[in-house]
């Protein structure tokens, strides 16, 4: 043919816009044999034309998809349709150094006097991939960042549902200790005059009236008495451990029975400025409390600490714990779950009471069977001074009385 | 000589109790119903006047008011507070004033006749017996 005529013209044109095309385009006859590749192909997938041609296609497939590519080709071939370029058709191909390239690939078959060809559209989305890559990082860094930011909204939630219940608590006992110690006076002015009287009729009824009468007045003690600030010159530093100490042994000899047993872990902790009889008081309510909660031979564990400026003391007993509804008045005056000749209910709210006035708080974790542990805390004197480290599991034994 | 102890307090169901529980002792009681009324009786029986019971809430003059007038005026005359009204820091003050004892109602006969002993003893050893 001769190269000026104009049907070379055209031919040459067209192989110029064949082989400039950004797609690489792909021919294979029916047997899968290779028989045309574009310029941008033979790039793409870095062979010099006269290697790839007369090659089956599965040159280009990794190995481990060729067995399915070549069934598949099979199958296509028996009924091929024109399948367009799209979301859904990416491949891997393999390039002659071995490495793989996400690809897109449109099918067009087509009769040529040479028989059935297929005629493939391939486009390298690697770029694609790694933008899509990108995205969905970032996308997962964005769910995780509101994953986290709604995380600590729940906690700043939570923490501030729980100041307020402290402040509301705070508060109820703050109004409480305002009105008993106004009842107090109402009662202890006309419970002396009876007192008196009964002291002067004497006899067995006298007795009992005077009896009678200092268990009211010791009540109103309780009830009013803990809330009154401590003046200065009373405060002492107070070694927390050796309250413990003190207070398991209160309990030991009030319960008198060694069914549970108290194991301790008591660390270096500073000292607490406080009454020491009140720390000890706040110390064995809350000890017994857990010992008549616990079953025979059930462990109730005491531990000290001092964290940041704070010494605390956990107690905690495995018993069944304590009622959702409960939760919320178990420091009121006079709530008990006791029977009735085991405890007033003023054993938590004394113990709420001096807590309180020292600036100390109390946490509460329990669980319906699962048992209950109770962190208290007071601010330490200072950096100064700490009582020596301790294990024991020498066992003051306790149980419920 | 009589020995007199001033029981001062607005309740007279109160006064006839601390009668009742200072009587079989040598301690005879005036009672008084205000300051005003203390202060009268002191007055009068300036000589035979060993301390003074006294109440802290009271209309007109407080228990605290009239204690630490006592104590300025009389300072021989020791005073016991006795009242319903626990308060540590009224306690503390009350020390620091001169007031020998602070007792919260309500108190047992034993206790009282042991404060006011206490007091009186104190006052003894002030002035050099009476």
């Amino acid at each position: 043919m001769d190269p000026m005529s104009p049907r070379s013209t055209a031919e040459n044109l067209l192989r110029l816009a064949v082989h400039a095309a950004p797609a690489g385009i792909i021919i294979v006859n029916r047997e899968g044999t290779i028989v045309f590749a574009n310029r941008t192909m033979l790039n793409m997938f870095g062979y010099p034309e006269e290697e790839l041609l007369g090659q089956p296609v599965e040159i280009l497939v990794p190995e481990t998809l060729a067995n399915a590519h070549r069934q598949q080709r099979e199958l296509y071939s028996l009924g091929p349709s024109r399948r367009d370029m799209g979301v859904g058709k990416e491949f891997e191909g393999l390039t002659k150094t071995g490495r793989r390239i996400p690809i897109e690939i449109g099918l067009r078959p087509d009769e040529s006097e040479n028989g059935q060809m297929i005629v493939a559209t391939v486009i390298d989305i690697s770029e694609r991939k790694a933008i899509e890559d990108r995205l969905r990082r970032h996308e997962e860094h964005l769910e995780e960042l509101v994953a986290e930011r709604t995380r600590e909204l729940h906690e700043a939630q939570a923490a501030r549902e729980r100041a307020m219940a402290r402040l509301i608590q705070a508060d109820k006992m703050a109004a409480i200790g305002t009105l008993v110690s106004g009842i107090g006076h109402e009662i202890n002015n006309p419970l002396y005059v009876i007192m008196s009287l009964a002291e002067a009729m004497g006899g067995e009824y006298g007795e009992k009236i005077v009896r009678h009468s200092k268990h009211i007045a010791e009540t109103v003690k309780n009830l009013s008495g803990y809330a009154q600030p401590a003046h200065k010159h009373e405060l002492q530093r107070v070694d927390i451990n050796a309250s413990i100490d003190a207070a398991i042994m209160m309990v030991k000899r009030s319960l008198q029975s060694d069914e549970v047993e108290i194991k301790q872990s008591t660390g270096t902790v500073p000292e607490i400025l406080a009454k020491t009889e009140e720390i000890q008081q706040v110390l064995f309510n809350v000890i017994r409390n857990a010992v008549q909660a616990s079953s025979a031979r059930d462990i109730v564990e005491l531990e000290s600490r001092h964290d940041d400026g704070w010494v605390s003391v956990s107690i905690h007993d495995a018993g069944g714990g304590i009622a959702e509804g409960d939760r919320k008045k178990i420091f009121d005056p006079f709530f008990t779950t006791k029977g009735p000749d085991e405890g007033e209910g003023l054993g938590l709210y004394i113990v709420q009471q001096i807590v309180s006035k020292y600036e100390g708080r109390i946490d509460l974790d329990s669980k319906r069977g699962k048992g209950t542990t109770f962190v208290i805390r007071f601010p330490a004197a200072d950096r100064v001074g700490s009582s020596t480290r301790r294990e024991s599991n020498a066992a003051p034994r306790d149980r419920p009385g | 000589m009589p020995h007199h102890v001033i029981v001062l307090d607005d309740e007279e169901d109160v006064r006839k109790g601390i009668r009742l529980q200072l009587g079989g002792t040598r301690f005879e009681v005036l009672e008084a119903q205000g300051a005003e009324e203390a202060i009268e009786l002191l007055r009068e029986h300036a000589l035979t006047v060993e301390a003074i019971i006294c109440d802290v809430r009271m209309p007109k003059i407080s228990g605290v008011e009239a204690a630490a007038f006592f104590r300025r005026e009389y300072r021989s005359t020791p005073v016991v507070v006795l009242t319903g009204f626990p308060d540590v820091n009224l306690a503390v003050d009350f020390m620091k004033k001169g007031v020998v004892e602070y007792l919260v109602k309500p108190v047992e006969k034993k206790e009282l006749i042991a404060a006011v002993e206490k007091a009186v003893a104190q006052r003894t050893r002030f002035c050099g017996g009476s």
